[in-house]
């Protein structure tokens, strides 16, 4: 096992019925500090290779260990954790929760994560300081910290998505089509905001997208239909 | 990860949704407020009710029902079946084991208020609410044949004093056709309030009640009223023949049962000895079933409002799909999910009973000075208690248990959605 990896999937077999494989990936790693362009287009199975990561899935077989530590044969408990601790998810659009201001939607990981709300006091000297550094880096006006939600624009929303993501150095970030919603100028500079910070965290980023025009930024590119073995295309 | 954030991040959430939430709480609200409303008068009610008389042994009357004895001695309602001999009162009053005896007689009514013809010793011996003394809140007992006593509320309704002259009427209608309009009793002493019957009683001397009626026949004047004026009064033996009741003190507890047992075998005539406590007691049983049926249905109102809490999360829980997996991608567990909205449940319903509370104890207070004079309810409760406390821990309790419902189907959604956020 490898230390460098912060993601490393081997041999994983996924499927919602006995009988059907949705998923079955041999080999797929991601070392730290690295971005990963993963190109699935829908239906492809990504949803469900989030879920996998995310700990919020049972896999059939195989092991997918995030930060040394397996989830194959890990409690939900002990998985909710692992996911808590260490994985900053970002969605494609309504990633905030609506009765939170700015502050609390970037702050909510502390929450529940005790270990990245100890390295987000370790570094900023506490959650509510990173945030607001988050917002300054991210180029976020200061004064949105305390706007409720409904009161930003769809790209101001992304990018507190990322400074929520990021809050806390979590080991992986995970972007699941973010870019979708915004316009192409924006897009380029959500991604490259993204990366710069991810990179200032030595975080690294999972970025699925079927839009492979976006492959460009990032480290390295996978094609999903080329991880997966298996043919069956049904996405739930 | 304790349980703290949860709960704010519930109240944050109820807050987003001021309008459905402050619905809720206001149905929770008015539900406590009925039901506390209800539990509090009836155990006003019922205190106020078991301290009507108190330190007196038995009470004594013509043979009827325990009840209709207590009810035309203590609370002068309905009319007495029968009276007692002067003669048997006094045989009773000279036993070895009578400590002391009060008589009643009862009959007239002034201005839809009881008249009770008893002795001064009424006046030391009545005790109301754990042996409390009656006391004046002016003035004094009665001596001469005109004086009269007047109950708290008889003075403040009727606005008599000290010094008021006044008449009275025969029978108790309001309204009375033959007043004993020559009759001029005057206003000795005004008693302080019992928050009993007391306080709408009319005291005269048993001689005062004889003099209304010389000269009088079942009913009506004869010729004879009109010679008995005041100055000849006084110049009559008003001895009277009859009492209605008399109150009794023994000289020892353990004397009662002999006393009781003795009275109700009496040879001369048939009577009837009655222990208070057990009267009223049997008294209350019987209303309790009223105030019994009112707590019934403001429960009913509170299973209405509990009900309306499910359903404001239920309903809610289609557009909250989305927050359950952003929930669950910055890694809250399903029992934080759980808890999430039974927490919304509980506060809803705890918020809802604490202002319930308030506001029946804020009516309470401040309707206080009307109340007590208008139901008589002295012994009307202003401080939230425990009884209460069980009210609001209760309402709350039962709360959580339904949010239960919504938050595990919602705990269940959330483990097949995963991390898909479903808009």
């Amino acid at each position: 096992m490898s230390t460098e990896n912060v993601l490393e999937i081997t041999d994983l077999e996924f499927g919602w019925r006995a009988g059907t494989t949705l998923l079955d990936i041999s080999s797929f790693n991601i070392p730290q500090g690295t971005s990963v362009f993963l190109k699935g287009p829908s239906g492809s199975g990504k949803s469900t290779l989030l879920g996998l990561i995310g700990g919020v899935l049972e896999l059939r077989s195989g092991s997918i260990v995030v930060s040394g530590a397996e989830l194959a044969s890990a409690s939900p408990a002990k998985k909710d954790r692992i996911r808590a601790d260490n994985l900053g998810i970002i969605f494609q659009q309504f990633n905030l929760l609506p009765y939170l201001s700015v502050l609390g939607n970037i702050t909510l990981p502390c929450r529940f994560s005790s270990r990245r709300r100890k390295t987000s006091e370790e570094k900023f000297g506490s959650p509510n300081h990173e945030a607001r550094h988050l917002v300054a880096a991210l180029g976020l006006p200061d004064e949105i910290i305390s706007s409720p939600v409904a009161e930003l624009s769809v790209g101001q929303q992304q990018r507190v998505a990322v400074a929520r993501a990021l809050i806390g150095g979590p080991k992986l970030i995970i972007a699941d089509e973010p870019t979708s919603a915004l316009d192409s100028e924006n897009r380029d500079l959500f991604i490259e905001l993204l990366n710069e910070q991810r990179s200032a965290f030595n975080s690294s980023l999972l970025f699925v997208s079927h839009d492979s025009s976006l492959a460009g930024h990032f480290d390295r590119q996978e094609e999903l239909v080329n991880l997966n073995r298996s043919t069956i295309e049904v996405e739930t | 990860m304790d349980g703290l954030p949860i709960f704010s991040l519930a109240f944050r959430s109820l807050m987003a949704r001021k309008f459905t939430a402050l619905l809720t709480i206001i149905s929770i609200a008015t539900a406590v407020f009925l039901f506390s409303a209800v539990e509090n008068i009836r155990k006003s009610a019922e205190a106020s009710f078991q301290r009507t008389i108190d330190d007196t042994d038995l009470i004594v009357g013509a043979r009827s029902s325990a009840i209709n004895l207590t009810l035309y001695t203590v609370f002068q309602i309905g009319d007495p079946t029968n009276n007692i001999t002067w003669r048997s009162y006094e045989e009773i009053r000279n036993r070895s084991d009578v400590e002391w005896t009060v008589p009643i007689s009862l009959g007239d009514s002034h201005r839809g208020f009881r008249v009770v013809g008893t002795s001064p010793e009424y006046f030391e011996h009545y005790k109301f609410a754990n042996s409390r003394d009656l006391t004046f809140r002016d003035g004094r007992v009665f001596d001469d044949l005109f004086d009269i006593v007047l109950g708290a509320q008889v003075a403040r309704d009727l606005g008599y004093e000290v010094g008021t002259a006044l008449t009275f009427s025969h029978g108790i209608q309001k309204v009375s056709f033959s007043e004993h309009s020559d009759k001029p009793f005057v206003v000795t002493g005004v008693l302080s309030s019992t928050g009993t019957p007391v306080d709408r009683s009319v005291f005269v001397s048993l001689a005062a009640i004889e003099a209304i009626h010389v000269g009088w026949q079942s009913g009506t004047p004869t010729p004879a009223s009109r010679l008995a004026t005041p100055e000849r009064l006084r110049e009559m033996n008003l001895q009277p023949k009859e009492i209605t009741a008399l109150l009794l003190g023994a000289k020892a507890p353990v004397q009662v049962p002999g006393l009781q047992r003795y009275l109700n075998t009496y040879r001369a005539e048939p009577l009837q000895a009655v222990i208070p406590g057990i009267a009223l007691r049997q008294l209350w049983d019987m209303m309790s079933v009223v105030e019994r049926a009112l707590l019934i249905v403001s429960s009913f109102v509170i299973a209405v409002g509990l009900i309306g809490v499910l359903t404001s999360i239920l309903t809610s829980l289609n557009e909250r799909r989305r927050e359950m997996a952003i929930l669950r991608s910055v890694g809250a567990r399903p029992a934080h999910i759980v808890g999430l909205l039974v927490s919304e449940a509980a506060l809803l319903a705890f918020i809802g009973a604490v202002l319930g509370v308030f506001f029946l104890y804020g009516a309470a207070w401040a309707l206080q000075p009307i109340l007590e004079a208008r139901f008589n309810i002295g012994a009307l409760n202003l401080v939230p208690g425990w009884s209460d406390f069980r009210v609001v821990s209760g309402v709350t309790l039962i709360a959580a248990l339904l949010g239960l419902i919504p938050a595990l189907i919602a705990m269940k959604r959330s483990l097949s959605d995963g991390l898909t956020v479903r808009v």
